[in-house]
Parts: structure tokens; C-alpha cells; sequence
């Protein structure tokens, strides 16, 4: 078969490969951060003096909650990116980015929901902190559906970016709301400048696991870039050279 | 649209001209102008049947159900914003026209408001005297008054950013839905508070300035948004 | 590691569950993108076979349709 006609293609086909080659580095790199991680958070580092071991559910419930709104913030950005240069590839991921920030979304609120049942003594309080993520949420869902409503990935592209972007109002509600309202959610455990209010032998797990967690997404975005790429590479195709290797 | 702008006009005797004929477009169909303040008064009904005839268990929920009412009146509204114009072709010739198509848009969400937003404002305190809101003086019956109408001018514009990205698509209004409403939900709960604070006859200053802190922010960049929604669907 | 550690002071099972959603939630981000790359590419495969079977049984010079 002659597959010289394959590589007319210039720059999705070099961000394919270039995902295809960083994935699995990402991946099993950050599944043996996680590990590490999840062990330490789980039997090493000692329960909390006020919540004792239900505040292991942080090592989960941060990290997730954390980025849930940096996948958001870097989805809004990539739509931004994709309207303003017209550029493809940032299209594709904004639409990569969309699935696992929803996961993401829903396992803050899930985790985070098992959390305040021991602590508060409620699944759920209608507070500003989950109801701004519970909202952020509903972006995710809202981008999906706008994006899968439109059969021209072009224009889906495109308007599915405009929400994003008029989306992103969100995250700085979310971020702060800790702080700008009496919030039943605990504030901010975590500082990256200045003093952290945590020890340091329970910081530094959950720190490699919000970036086992960040890399873990990446893995994840390689993955459904590749996917996006070959959706809007219809017609042309270095793809099978690729698939030999 | 890229082409140089000749013979630009004045943007308020455009301004003029856009809510003169949408002024005048909804006195021929009033009945459709109808619409949303009937949906508004209805959906309020359904709360004392629903929950429960006792006027004080219904004072105590009066903000909460005003505000989603307009929310779902305004949602419903929004639909028709731009589709007649898309359908009859007027938007292209808009798009084309050279003229500033964020500026025309605003306009017409602006219009759009005086037809479906201000009827529900004006109806607001009767609605709310039916519920057993008794407020006892002007400032709260003002605090109510200006927080539903701040906060359903911030549900036009959103609604109106949700309908100009959904308007292209044949079966738009259920997405329509699920798109914007989590961007109003902070509306949502800032203007039920307000109308909460007014029935306890408490200062609800500082909420109404956020509402119009946000309402001046959609107006600084939704028009934008429907800009560029509205060239995409229309595509 | 004994039965003492596993119940976490009474928290085992709240704290336990989040785990193991987290694994799941992982599971299925990881999963689904896996899915959709390895579904996009045997479909573009496909794609370009054909093509490249209609541009040799036409000669024709570009393979710009698609299936």
C-alpha cells in the first residue's frame, strides 16, 4: 500500500506524536507518585488532632477540587487561544479537556460530599463552596452537550468556546468563595507563598498527590487529544504510519 | 466583519433605529410579548397549590419563588430573542450590514428587556402581595423592585449570550436551558437574597450593588459573546 | 498493617469509599480517553484504506473524500 501521501499534514501530526510519545511517561510516572502518595496519606503521616483519620479524605478530595478548576481555567484559555488565532489544535484541547474536568468536578464533590458527612454531619449544605463547584459542574455538562449538539465540529468549536470562555466568571467564585463568604467548607489549607497551615510531613503528600493528579490528567488530555486530532483531521491520514509504530 | 465601516451612523440614532423596530415588531405580536408575564404569574401560582395555601409558609418562600419564576420566565423568553430573525434572514443582512454587530445586539437585548423583563418588575408586587409579602415601607417595596429589575436585566443578557450560541441549532431551547443556567445561578442567589433582606426590612444595599457590579460587567462583555455567537450560527 | 489501621478510628469506611471512588473516577478519565483515541484512529485507519484503494483503482492524485 502506498502510504507516501500521509505525510502532507504539518503541525497536528507532530502534536499527535508528541502526545502519543509524553503519555505514558505521564501516566506511569504519576501512578507511582500516587501511590507513594495515597500510602503515605492512608498509614503514614498521623491523624489530624481535630478530625483525626477521616482528614486522610483530603489526599483525595484537594487534589481533585484543585484541579477540577485549573482543567477549567486551561480549557477557557485553549477556547480562547482557538478563537482569537483560529488555531485547531487549541480547539481540540479545550474539547479534551472537557470529559476529565467533569470527572474531576464530580469526584470533588462526591469525595467531598463523604467528607462533610463525618464532619458536619450533612451529605450536602448549600453552601458558597459547594454550590460554586456543584455550578462548575453543570459548566462542564453544559460545554458537552453544547459541543455534541453542533454536527460541524467547526462551529462546535467555536460556540462551545464562547461558553467556555463566559464560563470562566466561575472560577475565581469558586477559588475565593472560601474567602468571601462565612463558608461552612473549611478555608485555605494550602499556600503556595507564604505559610501553609499544615504540617510538613502532611503537606508533602499531598502536594506529590496533586501533581501525580495534575500528570494523571495530562496523561488522560494525551489521550483525548489524539482523539480530538484525528476528528478534525478527516481527509487526510499520517495516521497508519503512526499506528506501526 | 472586517470590511471598513462607510458611512457609519451615529451608534444612538442606531440604537434608535434597532429599538424602534423592535418596539414596534412586538406591538404587532403582543400576544407573544404576553407570553413570559403569563408564564411568570402561573408558575407563582402553582406554589401555593403545591406547597401549601398558608400565607405564612408562602412569605417564607416568596423570594426563592419569584426569583426562579422570572429565572424561567426570562429563560423562556430568550428563545425568541434572536430565532425569528435568524430564521427570516434580518440577522445576516445585520451581520453584513458593517455596522457594529455587538452594539446592534445590545440594543436588541436591551429592547428585548422593556418587552419581557420590565412586565415582570411591574407585576413583581402584586405577585408578592399574593404570597404574603408585606413589606411595610417604600424602601423595602424599592429594594425589591430594584433587585428584580437589575437581576432580570442580568438573566436578558446572559439569556440572550445562551440564545445567540444556541439559536443555530434546530432543536436549541432544552440546551438552551442547561447552558445558562448555571451562569445565572449566582444571580439566582444574590437577588433572592436581596428580596429576602428587603422582606425583613433589613438594608440590602451592598447585594443590589452587586448585582449591578455584575450587571454592568455582562453588559461590558456579553455583547461580544453574542457577537460571535451569532456569526457562528448563523454560518 | 492489622484490622485496627484498616478502620481508621471509626472513619474507615468514609474515608475507604473516597479511595476507592477516587480509583474508579481515575479509571474512567484515563479509560474513556483511551477509548476515544483507540476508536478515532481505527476509524481514520479505515478511512485511508479505503481511500487509498479508491486512489488506486482511480488514479486519482488527492484523497480528499472521506468514507
Amino acid at each position: 500500500m502506498n502510504w507516501v501521501w500521509f505525510h502532507k499534514l504539518a503541525s497536528p501530526p507532530s502534536a499527535y506524536v508528541f502526545a502519543l510519545r509524553l503519555r505514558p511517561w505521564l501516566f506511569w510516572i504519576s501512578v507511582i507518585m500516587m501511590l507513594w502518595a495515597a500510602y503515605e496519606g492512608l498509614f503514614v503521616v498521623p491523624p489530624d488532632y481535630q478530625q483525626k483519620d477521616a482528614f486522610r479524605i483530603a489526599y483525595v478530595h484537594i487534589p481533585a477540587a484543585s484541579l477540577s478548576l485549573m482543567v477549567y481555567s486551561m480549557m477557557a484559555i485553549a477556547a480562547a487561544i482557538g478563537v482569537i488565532w483560529r488555531m485547531k489544535l487549541a480547539h481540540a484541547v479545550a474539547a479534551a479537556c472537557a470529559l476529565p474536568g467533569a470527572i474531576l468536578t464530580a469526584l470533588a464533590l462526591i469525595t467531598g460530599s463523604i467528607w462533610g458527612r463525618p464532619m458536619w454531619g450533612a451529605w450536602w449544605a448549600w453552601d458558597a463552596r459547594l454550590t460554586s463547584e456543584l455550578i462548575l459542574f453543570f459548566l462542564y455538562l453544559g460545554y458537552m452537550t453544547l459541543r455534541a449538539s453542533f454536527d460541524d465540529i467547526g462551529r462546535a468549536d467555536r460556540a462551545s468556546a464562547i461558553l467556555a470562555i463566559v464560563g470562566v466568571v466561575n472560577v475565581p467564585i469558586v477559588r475565593y468563595s472560601v474567602v468571601w463568604w462565612n463558608s461552612l467548607h473549611q478555608g485555605q489549607t494550602l499556600s503556595v507563598f507564604g505559610e501553609s497551615k499544615m504540617d510538613s510531613s502532611m503537606i508533602t503528600p499531598l502536594l506529590v498527590m496533586m501533581l501525580a493528579f495534575l500528570m494523571f490528567f495530562g496523561a488522560a488530555l494525551c489521550d483525548g487529544l489524539r482523539a480530538e486530532i484525528l476528528r478534525r483531521e478527516r481527509n487526510a491520514s499520517w495516521l497508519t504510519d503512526l499506528k506501526a509504530k | 466583519m472586517n470590511a471598513p465601516m462607510v458611512n457609519s451612523p451615529d451608534p444612538f440614532k442606531l440604537a434608535v433605529v434597532v429599538l424602534q423596530r423592535e418596539l414596534c415588531l412586538a406591538l404587532r405580536r403582543w400576544d407573544q410579548v404576553l407570553q413570559p408575564l403569563i408564564f411568570f404569574v402561573v408558575i407563582i401560582a402553582l406554589f401555593p397549590l403545591a406547597v401549601s395555601p398558608e400565607l405564612s409558609e408562602l412569605r417564607r418562600i416568596a423570594p426563592g419563588v419569584l426569583w426562579v419564576a422570572a429565572m424561567l420566565a426570562s429563560l423562556l423568553a430568550a428563545d425568541a430573542l434572536f430565532r425569528p430573525d435568524v430564521e427570516d434572514g434580518t440577522m445576516e443582512q445585520w451581520v453584513l450590514s458593517g455596522q457594529p454587530l455587538p452594539w446592534l445586539l445590545l440594543n436588541k437585548t436591551f429592547a428585548h428587556w422593556i418587552l419581557t423583563g420590565m412586565p415582570l418588575v411591574i407585576v413583581m408586587p402584586i405577585v408578592a402581595i399574593a404570597l404574603g409579602v408585606n413589606a411595610s415601607n417604600w424602601t423595602s417595596w424599592w429594594t425589591m423592585i430594584m433587585s428584580l429589575a437589575l437581576g432580570t436585566a442580568i438573566l436578558t443578557v446572559l439569556g440572550a449570550v445562551g440564545a445567540a450560541l444556541t439559536v443555530g441549532l434546530r432543536r436549541g431551547n432544552m440546551l438552551m436551558a442547561l447552558v445558562v443556567l448555571p451562569l445565572e445561578m449566582p444571580v439566582l442567589i444574590f437577588g433572592a437574597q436581596a428580596l429576602q433582606m428587603a422582606i425583613r426590612n433589613e438594608s440590602a444595599f451592598g447585594i443590589l450593588s452587586l448585582l449591578a457590579a455584575i450587571l454592568l460587567l455582562s453588559l461590558a462583555l456579553a455583547p461580544f459573546a453574542m457577537a460571535a455567537a451569532i456569526r457562528i450560527s448563523i454560518e | 498493617m492489622n484490622y485496627e489501621t484498616l478502620k481508621m478510628g471509626g472513619y474507615g469506611a468514609y474515608v475507604w469509599s473516597s479511595y476507592a471512588l477516587t480509583l474508579l473516577a481515575l479509571f474512567i478519565m484515563a479509560f474513556a480517553a483511551r477509548r476515544a483515541s483507540g476508536k478515532e484512529l481505527s476509524a481514520a485507519v479505515r478511512r485511508v484504506q479505503i481511500n487509498s484503494t479508491n486512489n488506486a483503482s482511480s488514479n486519482a492524485t488527492n484523497g480528499g473524500t472521506s468514507s
